[in-house]
């Protein structure tokens, strides 16, 4: 057995994969794929409008700040962290518990609490998300 | 069977170690097109929007759960830089292409890529971040490419229409036995590798092809994300990943993509041959500092170059390798037409803060402009240009007052590429850190103008994006 895997292990390892003043206006345009990027946009806008605009922008900001504060967190990263959480103003009960949960969190400063909160934002992002689905257009290209 | 198992799991372990102890080497690799409704899920996409954002579920994995960078080649499209992209995942907005790839790298198409009839139809699409490519290298319409990079899946994006409602949440039941949802894309992302092929090159003031090189081991955040998904894969069950998974992205080692494992060959082809007794010159221009040394092989149509990257530097140091080949004859009956592009004054119209259109920002004045122009290939950043682009009021004109030589071989035209993003998301490099609260950024909109010839160039020009929100006018004449 002990051979059969040398001998696999040496395949495995072996197998390479080759494996003018008087301005003429020019002809413009938006080339076909763009447009139809630029359409794909607008029905995205279109869809979202189903959530208030304020619910959007806290879902998104709130969602986005965590994952900020998870990949980087420092006292600057924090702080401005804490003023977009200050500016938001949900309608949306869950978002603006989510909302004041964060924001306790990022005014006391302590790294495990702010991540202990983080932690517990997701999961009502979550809920939220499963009761408007829309909200997965918010996803960037 | 119970040894059969045995040795199952023991291959598998095997194939494991051998992934994570010997990453330079090259392994076996799984050459089929994969199925995109399925296959995504088993490479450890989820499906999850409030994941994605939140940084808790990762945005790309590798196709088949294989890092072995795969090569591709083929013509590129519908270049530009990105509009908007995840704050988290990005230290600078991405360097967006497509490929409509050789028929030998079709397999690389996820099913889901022929689905809808946006840019990335039916192509490869391909990312790497502005600030890690130098923008010489930075293809144009239609050039041709040879890439090298992650094969991945796009996890935040996995449905056919905005329409569909299965797009919002495939396999809820929503539109029972619906086959519409396509899946996600495939792509490569980052990229570690390119040459481009220049179809019409500005540089050369004689009849030459010209090819771009960049290689480097800057795999950024995308990098990372592919890697501890790799190794820190969701427990059974669970809709994001651990905290083992986060902790991982936090290491900056992550990042760092081996491009010393292997050596990069590519060939570089002559122009048309003018007469029977010209011979075949080439010379080469170093983009920046640094790399590995390259042998060149003359052959009669070309030159093949190898970049010699295996075993170069050390694992750990940053490594790039920057050139640009160019290939022509002795003879040069039919040169190119000497140009100068003359960027005039950029006419912001409308600064998008406050959008009017869009109430799911604060859009605090100024408006934050990022504009990039594309002249045949000459990328440039125009706030370099005119800094105060980045805090823009309606109205406001900016005198660019700069020229560019450029040389338009004989038969080909000029195009004009203006694109770019008003910054209403935090962070990510060019765009200042904004505290404005957003979904997205807001896009001025893309202006192109085309001409078929040199000649059918000349003069001065008003472009105007058809969204109205800018103009630029610029001019072009033969050089004295």
């Amino acid at each position: 057995m002990r051979a059969l895997l040398a001998l696999f292990a040496a395949a495995v390892l072996l197998t390479a994969t080759a494996c003018g003043d008087a301005a003429s206006p020019s002809r413009t345009s938006a080339e076909p794929g763009r447009g139809e990027q630029e359409r794909e946009a607008k029905e995205r806008r279109e869809q979202l409008r189903s959530i208030p605009a304020v619910d959007r922008v806290a879902y998104y900001q709130l969602a986005t700040t965590t994952g900020l504060l998870r990949a980087r967190l420092e006292p600057a990263t924090a702080r401005s962290a804490a003023g977009r959480m200050d500016a938001l103003a949900p309608r949306d009960r869950t978002l603006r518990h989510a909302r004041d949960h964060l924001l306790a969190a990022l005014r006391g400063r302590d790294t495990d609490a702010i991540l202990a909160a983080a932690t517990d934002v997701d999961g009502e992002l979550a809920d939220y998300a499963r009761r408007h689905p829309a909200v997965a257009a918010l996803v960037p290209d | 069977m119970a040894g059969g198992g045995s040795l199952a799991r023991s291959a598998a372990v095997l194939l494991v170690i051998a992934a994570v102890l010997a990453p330079g080497q090259a392994l076996a690799t799984t050459d089929v097109r994969p199925d995109s409704q399925t296959q995504p899920l088993a490479d450890g996409c989820q499906r999850n929007p409030a994941g994605l954002l939140s940084f808790t579920s990762p945005e790309w994995v590798y196709v088949y759960r294989e890092r072995e960078p795969r090569v591709v080649e083929g013509k590129a499209v519908s270049t530009h830089t990105a509009g908007g992209d995840l704050p988290q995942g990005h230290d600078w907005y991405d360097l967006n292409s497509n490929i409509d790839v050789d028929p030998a790298y079709a397999y690389l198409l996820g099913t889901g890529n022929f689905a809808g009839s946006g840019e990335e139809t039916g192509r490869l699409h391909v990312e790497w971040e502005t600030g890690t490519v130098p923008p010489f290298a930075w293809p144009t319409e239609n050039d041709g490419v040879k890439l090298w990079g992650s094969w991945i899946w796009d996890c935040g994006h996995w449905g056919q229409s905005f329409r569909d409602p299965d797009y919002f949440l495939p396999g809820s039941g929503e539109t029972p036995g619906s086959t519409n949802v396509s899946g996600e894309r495939t792509e490569f992302h980052p990229m570690r590798a390119m040459v481009v092929t220049r179809a019409n090159p500005y540089e050369p003031n004689t009849t030459e092809t010209e090819s771009d090189v960049f290689i480097s081991s800057d795999g950024t955040t995308a990098r990372a994300e592919e890697e501890c998904a790799l190794e820190h894969p969701p427990p059974p069950g669970a809709s994001t990943y651990g905290p083992d998974y986060t902790a991982c992205l936090q290491d900056s080692s992550k990042r760092r993509q081996p491009v010393n494992d292997r050596d990069y060959t590519f060939f570089v082809p002559a122009p048309p041959k003018p007469s029977p007794t010209a011979t075949l010159r080439w010379r080469v221009a170093s983009r920046m500092s640094g790399g590995p040394p390259e042998d060149v092989q003359v052959l009669p149509g070309g030159i093949r170059v190898t970049v010699r990257f295996a075993g170069f530097g050390g694992n750990t140091a940053p490594l790039a390798y920057g050139k640009s080949f160019f290939v022509g004859w002795s003879e040069d009956p039919a040169p190119p037409t000497h140009l100068v592009f003359k960027f005039r004054d950029l006419h912001v119209i409308h600064s998008l803060d406050p959008n009017p259109d869009r109430g799911t920002q604060t859009g605090t004045p100024p408006g934050e402009y990022n504009l990039y122009a594309d002249v045949n290939g000459y990328w440039k950043f125009l706030n370099d240009w005119a800094p105060g682009l980045g805090a823009v009021s309606d109205g406001q004109v900016f005198n660019l007052g700069r020229k560019v030589d450029l040389y338009v071989p004989q038969g080909k035209g000029l195009r004009v590429f203006i694109h770019g993003r008003e910054c209403d998301l935090p962070k990510i490099s060019p765009c200042p850190n904004t505290q404005e609260l957003s979904d997205d950024n807001d896009l001025p909109g893309d202006a192109t103008a085309s001409f078929p010839s040199a000649g059918a160039a000349l003069g001065k020009h008003t472009l105007t994006a058809p969204s109205g929100n800018y103009t630029l006018t610029y001019s072009v004449d033969r050089a004295p």
